[in-house]
């Protein structure tokens, strides 16, 4: 009966991966650049996109 | 980011590791399909990972009157084929109407609105029936089609200028002034 606790957690660490499996990448150029989200971003949100240091300094408008 | 209901940007700045906006400190949140400018201030082109959760098929915009509001948006739906378009439906979740336009940059500068700075957008006009190439008495042309985390303006074809206003201001004065003679003619009766 230990397999069940098993399963239920491959099953969620599958549907944790099929969640966050859609990705790209976004050329960004110094200066302004204009574009788009086509997806639903992780609980870390732009911090872990655009800040964190990846942009220093940016700005979104 | 465009704020639809005011018709104007809201700036977002990071600085000490947190975003502000004025200087509250608040995490902005782009949806999927809302676009948005970005300045970069370092000297090297950056590429920037989105992973997220993509959506199958657009959810139409609620309120959405692209014929009196203008709008910054993207792709609401992601198709991971190499090079795969997305068209007005993606973007909106409706079919156009006439009298709406999708202004695409045309690949130099960029700055405000293609409004403020028209030279540097591509217009697609749409008149019902047909899609036409820089306003609706251009060339027809084939319904346009973005790419992958590309940003557009959907908005009004055609915005009147403050002097238009006035000047239709200006064509009501005759009406009104017969109006209130008739009004003026009804009393004294």
């Amino acid at each position: 009966m230990k397999s069940r606790p098993i399963l239920s957690l491959f099953g969620l660490y599958l549907s944790v991966v099929c969640a966050w499996g859609d990705s790209y990448n976004v050329n960004v150029a110094p200066g302004y650049n204009l574009f788009a989200n086509q997806l639903t971003l992780s609980s870390g949100d732009l911090n872990s996109v655009l800040g964190g240091g990846v942009v220093p300094g940016g700005t979104i408008l | 980011m465009w704020d639809v209901p005011s018709q104007s940007f809201v700036t977002y700045g990071y600085a000490l590791g947190k975003w502000r906006q004025g200087g509250t400190v608040v995490d902005p949140i782009i949806n999927p399909g809302e676009a948005f400018y970005c300045q970069l201030n370092t000297a090297s082109p950056l590429s920037i990972p989105f992973t997220g959760t993509a959506s199958t098929s657009p959810t139409p915009i609620p309120g959405f009157t692209p014929t009196t509001l203008d709008y910054l948006l993207g792709s609401q739906t992601y198709d991971p084929t190499p090079g795969a378009t997305y068209n007005y439906y993606d973007i909106t979740g409706y079919a156009p109407v006439a009298g709406v336009s999708l202004f695409v940059p045309d690949g130099t500068a960029i700055s405000g609105t293609p409004y403020s700075s028209p030279l540097e957008w591509n217009q697609y006009e749409y008149d019902g029936t047909s899609w036409h190439f820089g306003s609706s008495t251009g060339p027809v042309t084939s319904e346009p089609q973005i790419l992958l985390a590309e940003g557009v303006w959907i908005g009004p074809s055609e915005v009147p200028e403050p002097t238009t206003m006035i000047a239709g201001a200006l064509l009501l004065l005759p009406f009104g002034a017969s109006i209130l003679r008739l009004l003026c003619k009804t009393r004294t009766a």
